[in-house]
């Protein structure tokens, strides 16, 4: 939680107006990103489905939510058809089979980050 | 080439002949050359013309001296030749030669005789026969340029010992080769060996032990002559790097006068410029808007011809890095200009209605600052309420002021201004009339200034101008405890120029921090501002720099602004490509952070397309696609870097260091005012320890910055000095006169009220796109 705590420091006071702009920016993203993903998927969309794993990917890294961080980049890469892990090619059936696996995966990591940030916030923050 | 060194060299050598003609053992050495006979008819071929001369010498010797060489047969000639008493002779005892006349021995002896006219080739073949040169100390009198050889056999009276005088062995190593049974054996030996045909032809060879003897210790000879040979010409190449060293110096040492001259002549250059400044500053503020277009143009010049000279000190900077021509130089100065009235309304003057006035208002406050730093920080322990309640005293006591106002009258106002003086004295113990600076911006709108904000380019780069030598007070100030006369500093200043300027500007920073929590005075809006002025402490821009942020998550967009803002960036975003370059086209920015993986237009092709109207704004990608093949690409679109996502603040802050080294300061300056603005992190905005420090740090290196005006007045030459103490309105460098100033303040006060709320959701709102557009269309509206 390095990543959270450096931007708690960038809280001017007590009330954590900035981080929690920022983190509820995250949210509705997250969310937006998800609708977009089952979109996609269903679409068979692989390179916006790539595309849509490299954002979540980006603004999850922005917070330091890791989980959802690693699995986003897993479906950025298979949306390129690759396994980056295995270092092997994927054809669109087997990437498509994946992404489906990780998304719900992703929403997972997600829900619980989520309810881990806002408990912090209800609880008007602490040590992170 | 030292003909005398190298002939001496041979003296030291000829002790080791003797050494090793004792331990010679006849039958090695016999054995190895027989054996190496059947080779000789083919080697001989190889061998080195000067052998094959030996050998044709030793052949056709003439029949009174039979093993005589022919060199030292021709030599002996030479000496029995009368003609030639006067050129080259026998030593007085007959046991040595002597040269008298060099020149005259080359020129018309040795071609006569040795077909050659190479005096150090003659001398050199003497030492292969092991003659040696005497030093003439004993004998000068054949002149001081006498070369005088002996050589053992060598005697007027005695003909025969001339068979002794051989050719010495040419080099040891031969011989050890020889020797040795290494698989080289039989080439490098061949040159010990070679003697024997020539004793064989002579007919002594076979017969005579002796006779093979000699000649083994002749090969000996030849070998050591061939590597003293060696030796000489090592000493030669000595000799010549030496004096190549020597001539490397020497040039080098010019270069470092000339360098240290051209110095000086930049440091007159500079102090004409001053003057000149100085001269189109009178000009301007004495016939108003008339000159500033000749002010312009000598900005223009001084820029093109001179730009270390007129420039600050980081438009300088910029200048060397890129070699900027004119046009960049205005916009230097734009852009500055226009930063000072970005501060200036973070400070809490509105431009609304009196927009006009700003460029000077921001000018002249910031000179105000530069002063007021000074002056103030003295009584920084007191608490921030009771600076409240002074604020509020001293608006009430401008208030009434007002109430004499003299629109526009000249500059000269000497009361006003022993008056206005008296006011920061009698503030500045308590740290407090630097309050008064802050919000002093001002609504007037004094005529002669309008003209610089009519928003051509030209009316921009004079105030730029006009902003620099607002700052400049400042610096001058700062000198003022050594020098007291700022004409008598000049001649220095500039070569102390980084120095000052960097404090300069470290100054400014601190003034400026100190500004911010001082625009935090005003109740109604404290915290916010506070806020402001806590994101503002900044590592140490000169000014703070213009940054564009292209990203398309607003997460990460949040998280990139906040961090910049805390570096001190003003920041302007793009959330995709299309609006990169549109912003671009419409702005100058200092730096691009540009995300590649972006709707519309992604951060590369953006990238490639601002290229081809911008080739120099730095441009660094923020991504995490950072593999190799991924990063030539972003490179090949033109990017001058690569800020691998997430990054901390740490990595952006190294980045802007390094793609902004042009607009901070000399670092070890700046550290002092970073380690003073930065607050605690983790503590509440604005407390007090910090702000009285920065405010200390202000007082100690500035002890009164309203002592210094004097010096202003030689600077601008305007605004009437007080003759009591030489302290002048500190505007008045401005052009402005106190009634003015007092009128500004007074306008301030009152615009307070309505300005306030607009202006906090601005300085708030860092990633409002429109806010700057919004600014400048208020510089432009003015004509």
């Amino acid at each position: 939680m390095g990543t959270f705590s450096q931007i708690l420091e960038l809280d001017d006071d007590e009330t954590h107006d900035f981080s929690k702009d920022m983190v509820l920016a995250f949210f509705g993203q997250a969310l937006t990103t998800f609708d977009k993903m089952d979109g996609a998927l269903t679409a068979k969309n692989l390179p916006e489905l790539g595309s849509l794993g490299h954002f979540l990917k980006g603004s999850s890294a922005a917070l330091g939510i890791h989980k959802v961080q690693a699995a986003c980049e897993k479906m950025q890469h298979y949306g390129d058809l690759r396994d980056e892990q295995a270092h092997e090619d994927l054809t669109p059936e087997d990437a498509l089979e994946r992404i489906a696996k990780l998304i719900a995966e992703v929403k997972a990591e997600y829900k619980e980050a989520e309810g881990w940030l806002r408990k912090w916030y209800r609880g008007g923050g602490g040590p992170a | 080439m030292d003909e005398r060194y190298r002939s001496q060299q041979p003296l030291l050598p000829l002790l080791s002949i003797a050494a090793s003609r004792a331990q010679y053992s006849p039958t090695q050495q016999w054995g190895a050359s027989t054996s190496q006979l059947p080779s000789l008819g083919v080697k001989r071929e190889g061998a080195s013309p000067e052998q094959m001369a030996d050998r044709k010498e030793s052949s056709s010797h003439e029949d009174s001296m039979s093993s005589t060489s022919d060199f030292v047969k021709k030599l002996y000639k030479m000496l029995e030749d009368q003609s030639f008493q006067n050129v080259v002779s026998w030593g007085p005892q007959g046991d040595c030669f002597v040269v008298k006349d060099m020149n005259e021995f080359t020129k018309s002896i040795l071609p006569r005789m040795f077909k050659h006219s190479n005096f150090a080739s003659f001398v050199r073949q003497l030492n292969k026969y092991d003659f040696h040169k005497v030093k003439n100390t004993d004998d000068t009198q054949f002149g001081e340029h006498s070369w005088t050889f002996r050589h053992p056999d060598f005697h007027a009276d005695r003909r025969d010992a001339l068979e002794n005088i051989k050719r010495k062995v040419p080099a040891q190593r031969k011989s050890t080769g020889a020797a040795g049974a290494v698989p080289l054996t039989p080439a490098l030996s061949y040159p010990a060996a070679n003697s024997y045909p020539q004793a064989g032809a002579s007919g002594s060879f076979s017969s005579n032990p002796y006779d093979s003897q000699a000649s083994k210790i002749d090969a000996m000879q030849s070998q050591i002559a061939s590597l003293q040979a060696q030796l000489t010409s090592l000493g030669a190449a000595h000799e010549d790097v030496l004096s190549h060293v020597r001539n490397l110096e020497r040039s080098y040492q010019e270069v470092l006068v000339e360098m240290v001259g051209f110095q000086r002549g930049m440091a007159q250059q500079d102090g004409l410029m001053q003057n000149l400044i100085q001269y189109f500053l009178r000009e301007n503020n004495g016939n108003g808007a008339g000159k500033m277009k000749q002010l312009q143009s000598s900005d223009g010049m001084g820029g093109g011809n001179n730009p270390f000279l007129f420039m600050q000190q980081q438009e300088t900077q910029r200048i060397l890095d890129k070699n900027f021509p004119e046009s960049d130089v205005a916009r230097a100065t734009l852009v500055q200009m226009s930063e000072i009235s970005r501060r200036a309304e973070a400070v809490g003057m509105s431009f609304g209605s009196q927009g006009s006035g700003a460029g000077n208002v921001a000018s002249s406050s910031s000179s105000r600052l530069g002063g007021s730093v000074g002056a103030s920080g003295i009584g920084a322990a007191m608490s921030r309420m009771d600076m409240l309640s002074r604020i509020e005293e001293l608006q009430a006591q401008r208030r009434s002021r007002m109430n004499t106002p003299q629109f526009n009258s000249t500059n000269n106002a000497s009361g006003a201004t022993e008056d206005q003086q008296m006011q920061q004295r009698t503030t500045s113990p308590e740290s407090e009339d630097y309050e008064e600076e802050v919000v002093q911006p001002t609504p007037t709108n004094p005529p002669n200034l309008d003209v610089a904000l009519a928003g051509s380019p030209d009316a921009w780069n004079m105030a730029g101008g006009d902003a620099h030598a607002g700052l400049e007070v400042y610096t001058v100030g700062h000198l003022m405890p050594r020098g007291g006369n700022v004409m008598d500093a000049q001649g220095n200043w500039s070569f102390d120029g980084n120095a000052f300027a960097s404090e300069m500007v470290g100054k400014q920073e601190t003034g400026y921090a100190s500004t911010s929590s001082g625009s935090s005075g005003s109740p109604p809006q404290q915290k916010q501002t506070l806020r402001v002025r806590r994101s503002t402490f900044v590592p140490g821009w000169a000014v703070p720099p213009r940054v564009l942020l292209v990203d398309d998550d607003a997460v990460s967009r949040k998280l990139s602004s906040k961090f910049l803002q805390v570096f001190g960036c003003t920041i302007d975003v793009a959330v995709d490509g299309v609006g990169a370059v549109n912003k671009m086209n419409l702005e100058k920015y200092d730096l691009v952070l540009m995300d590649i993986v972006m709707p519309k237009l992604d951060g590369v092709s953006a990238t490639s397309m601002i290229r081809k109207f911008d080739p120099q704004t730095p441009i660094i990608s923020m991504t995490s696609n950072s593999r190799p093949n991924e990063i030539m690409t972003y490179y090949s679109s033109g990017m001058n870097d690569i800020l691998p996502k997430p990054f901390t603040k740490e990595g952006l802050f190294d980045m802007l260091e390094k793609h902004l080294t042009h607009l901070t300061v000399i670092k070890e300056k700046m550290s002092s005012s970073m380690r003073i603005t930065r607050p605690p992190t983790g503590i509440p905005p604005l407390n007090d320890a910090g702000f009285e420090s920065a405010l200390q740090a202000g007082a100690a290196s500035t002890p009164s910055g309203s002592s210094s005006p004097g010096s202003m007045l030689m600077n601008y030459g305007l605004g009437s000095p007080d003759p009591s103490d030489g302290r002048i309105n500190v505007l008045a460098g401005m052009g402005l006169s106190d009634e003015q100033y007092n009128v500004m303040l007074a306008g301030i006060v009152s615009g307070d009220a309505f300005n306030f709320g607009e202006k906090r959701t601005r300085d708030l709102d860092e990633v409002d796109p429109d806010g700057r557009d919004g600014k400048r269309s208020r510089f432009e509206v003015v004509e």
